[in-house]
């Protein structure tokens, strides 16, 4: 492993964690093993108890079928050549759950398991610096074992100079290459808008999947949080969520 | 019937008392032999709160006027009595929590140490005995409603405090199989209400009383002497059964060995300073005829005294807040308590199934309401009172023996986060006590008490004489 490049501090295959209501039935939506095969996935298959119940209690009852959902859905992954590391959790607090699972996996991104219809082309939405190194970091993994192409978008105000936009893409452009994705394949975007969240959705409606940052104090928070739920709103498809983008 | 029973038969292969599964505690999670995380979820202050939430129904809004009847202002005294009583439980019992960290509370220490006869008497007893403090919060919950009703002049020709208490009853059932919303953090945030709404009535009524505010006033009327004191103390020892009740959800409690032990004596210790204070101020505002007068809802009348309508309106306010969270507190433990002794055969294990719909215990809560709801309607508030005692006092003394017996035996399992100062004495101390308070009960409670411990006795030896428990982990 510590002969991998790791940028950003994000080692490579990056590990992206991947929550599922299993005993609801929740599975692996189409097109998400392929998006994920050039990271190293932890699939969270928790349940959720009101506080009257205790997880043990309700261990008692839905072990033996949360486990067998979950190895099935495990050897989904593992058929397609990727690392995966199954969780079943009882929980009465999801936010807490995926927190710890995420600290002790070494998870930096989260996945809001939707459908891809297909896996051609992929969009990532950057801010700063760091942040790009970040998302990119997650991102690369993710574009080059497909060869799909990528499109870096940045959107930005009217205080944004010109050079800071250039060193940003660059920063992900870069990144991006040292993890394998073709130069050719890359593609820049530069917007401009006082909503950077609504332009994003409104330019993710192309790609078959969004990696992008987001800054709330929890895992949960993230996934559901101001900016990638607005965007999860508008876009049908799978979001990746990169945690403390601007570390 | 046949395919369900079917399944709800299987569901226990994972965990039963017949196979044994070594299970790994973190800080935030208990990882078993096969992987399978339980989340704990429960910091220091869901635990305080679970245990002060519990007990200060009883002790602040329901027994002022019934002490004042008896013992007058010395009714502080048997209210620090009941605390020490509890402390010296507290304190055995965070150590077997610390050492036992599951669902179950004192019926896992005590059927693990002691083994399945007494575990039996104890898990069975928690239930009933739980059904019987509920039962009595909803009575005192029923009184406060009807004081509001009162309060807002509504007439009504019958007193509707069994009929409220029953309403209620019904309603907290219900929604604690329907209600799939977190309300732990509602339960926290009551809690906080309740004691700032108590500081300011205890600060201001202090200082009333000692002179700085208005005139000095002096409580005005004691009963001194040991028996009316101790079986007062008795009487009263219901607003202290919530402490154990933090136990019963260990297997939740994060960190278990620092945050178990804390929230356990935690909220004895504030509760105890709370009802002490309480007792003081209001024999010295209104007097302690005043109180007797005004019964189970006395506190009102100190309210009104210190500040008027507001106060009156205030405290009718925190008492229906502080009955709901006693009531609502106690049928879940309730079912907790059901839970854990059918997972261990001693109650089919039906009782434990999870609703495939909500999510919750249906069975068990039903378990829980269905008799709670029988003993409302009798509306004795003081017996109820005591049979909750009787069967909790068991219970605790039991824990005191449970701790003396492992400290002896010292099995390989047992390895206590937290260890107790002064054992075995202490603890000795501790199961006298408990015992011992047992005898100062009305003997009307005392029978009751006696006939529910012989069926629960009897249950065991003719439903679950083959389960062995004793050092199964």
């Amino acid at each position: 492993m510590s002969s991998e490049p790791t940028p950003a501090g994000i080692e490579q295959p990056p590990g992206i964690l991947v929550p599922l209501r299993i005993i609801d039935g929740e599975s692996v939506p189409e097109g998400l093993v392929s998006l994920l095969s050039g990271s190293r996935v932890v699939l969270l298959g928790y349940h959720k108890l009101p506080e009257q119940t205790s997880p043990s209690q309700a261990r008692l009852q839905y072990e033996e079928s949360a486990t067998k959902a979950l190895q099935d859905t495990a050897s989904l992954f593992r058929d397609a050549d990727i690392e995966v590391d199954p969780h079943l959790v009882f929980t009465h607090k999801v936010d807490q759950t995926i927190d710890r699972i995420a600290d002790e996996t070494d998870c930096t991104a989260i996945v809001l398991p939707r459908p891809a219809v297909g896996m051609d082309n992929l969009l990532i939405a950057v801010r700063g610096i760091v942040n790009a190194r970040r998302i990119a970091a997650i991102a690369g993994p993710i574009a080059a074992a497909s060869d799909i192409s990528v499109t870096i978008l940045f959107v930005r105000g009217e205080q944004t100079t010109d050079a800071h936009v250039t060193e940003v893409l660059n920063e992900a452009e870069t990144t991006l290459q040292d993890l394998g994705v073709a130069a050719e394949l890359i593609t820049t975007q530069i917007e401009t808008s006082d909503r950077p969240i609504r332009k994003i959705a409104d330019v993710a409606v192309d790609f078959d999947a969004v990696v992008m940052g987001e800054s709330e104090s929890t895992l949960l928070g993230r996934l559901f949080g101001q900016s990638s739920e607005r965007i999860a709103d508008r876009f049908l498809g799978p979001v990746v969520v990169v945690t403390n983008p601007n570390l | 019937m046949g395919t369900e029973s079917e399944s709800v038969g299987n569901i226990g292969s994972g965990e039963s008392a017949t196979t044994p599964d070594e299970i790994t505690d973190g800080a935030a999670v208990t990882v078993h032999q096969d992987g399978v995380q339980l989340e704990r979820t429960i910091g220091l202050i869901g635990g305080l709160a679970i245990g002060i939430g519990t007990m200060i129904g009883a002790g602040i809004f329901v027994f002022p006027g019934l002490v004042a009847e008896r013992v007058g202002a010395a009714g502080a005294i048997s209210f620090a009595i009941g605390a020490v009583v509890a402390l010296l439980v507290a304190l055995p019992a965070s150590e077997l929590a610390t050492a036992m960290p599951r669902s179950g509370g004192g019926y896992y220490f005590i059927s693990r140490s002691l083994g399945t006869g007494p575990g039996a008497i104890v898990g069975l007893g928690l239930w009933l005995g739980l059904v019987f403090a509920t039962a009595f919060y909803l009575v005192g919950l029923g009184h406060y409603a009807t004081g509001v009703l009162a309060e807002l002049g509504v007439e009504l020709s019958i007193s509707p405090v069994i009929p409220l208490g029953l309403i209620f009853g019904a309603l907290l059932t219900v929604l604690s199989v329907t209600g799939t919303e977190n309300t732990a953090a509602l339960q926290n945030y009551i809690v906080g209400v309740l004691l700032i709404i108590l500081a300011v009535f205890l600060s201001y009524g202090g200082l009333d009383a000692v002179g700085i505010v208005g005139e000095p006033t002096t409580p005005e009327r004691y009963v001194w002497g040991l028996q009316p004191l101790i079986s007062t103390a008795a009487l009263v020892f219901t607003s202290y059964l919530g402490f154990a009740q933090v136990a019963t959800v260990a297997g939740e409690i994060k960190d278990p060995g620092r945050n178990l032990p804390l929230a356990m004596v935690g909220s004895v210790i504030i509760v105890g300073l709370l009802y002490v204070f309480t007792i003081l101020v209001g024999t010295s505002t209104v007097g302690s005829a005043a109180l007797e007068e005004a019964g189970e809802t006395a506190m009102v009348e100190v309210g009104r005294e210190l500040f008027g309508l507001a106060g009156a309106v205030a405290i009718l306010f925190a008492g229906l807040l502080a009955t709901i969270s006693s009531a609502n507190a106690s049928i879940l433990s309730c079912s907790r308590a059901i839970y854990a002794t059918s997972r261990d055969r001693l109650l089919p294990l039906r009782a434990s199934e999870v609703n495939r719909r909500y999510g919750t215990p249906h069975i068990a809560l039903a378990m829980s309401g269905g008799p709670i709801l029988l003993l409302v309607a009798t509306g004795e508030v003081e017996l109820l009172a005591e049979v909750a005692s009787f069967l909790h006092l068991i219970m605790y003394g039991l824990i005191c023996v449970s701790l003396i017996a492992l400290r002896r035996r010292e099995p390989d399992w047992y390895n206590p986060a937290f260890r107790m100062p002064g054992s075995p004495a202490l603890p000795a101390v501790g199961a006298l006590a408990s015992f011992g308070l047992i005898f100062f009960m009305n003997p009307v409670s005392i029978g009751v008490g006696f006939v529910v411990m012989t069926i629960c006795y009897i249950w065991y030896r003719y439903y679950a004489s083959d389960v062995e428990l004793k050092n199964k982990l």
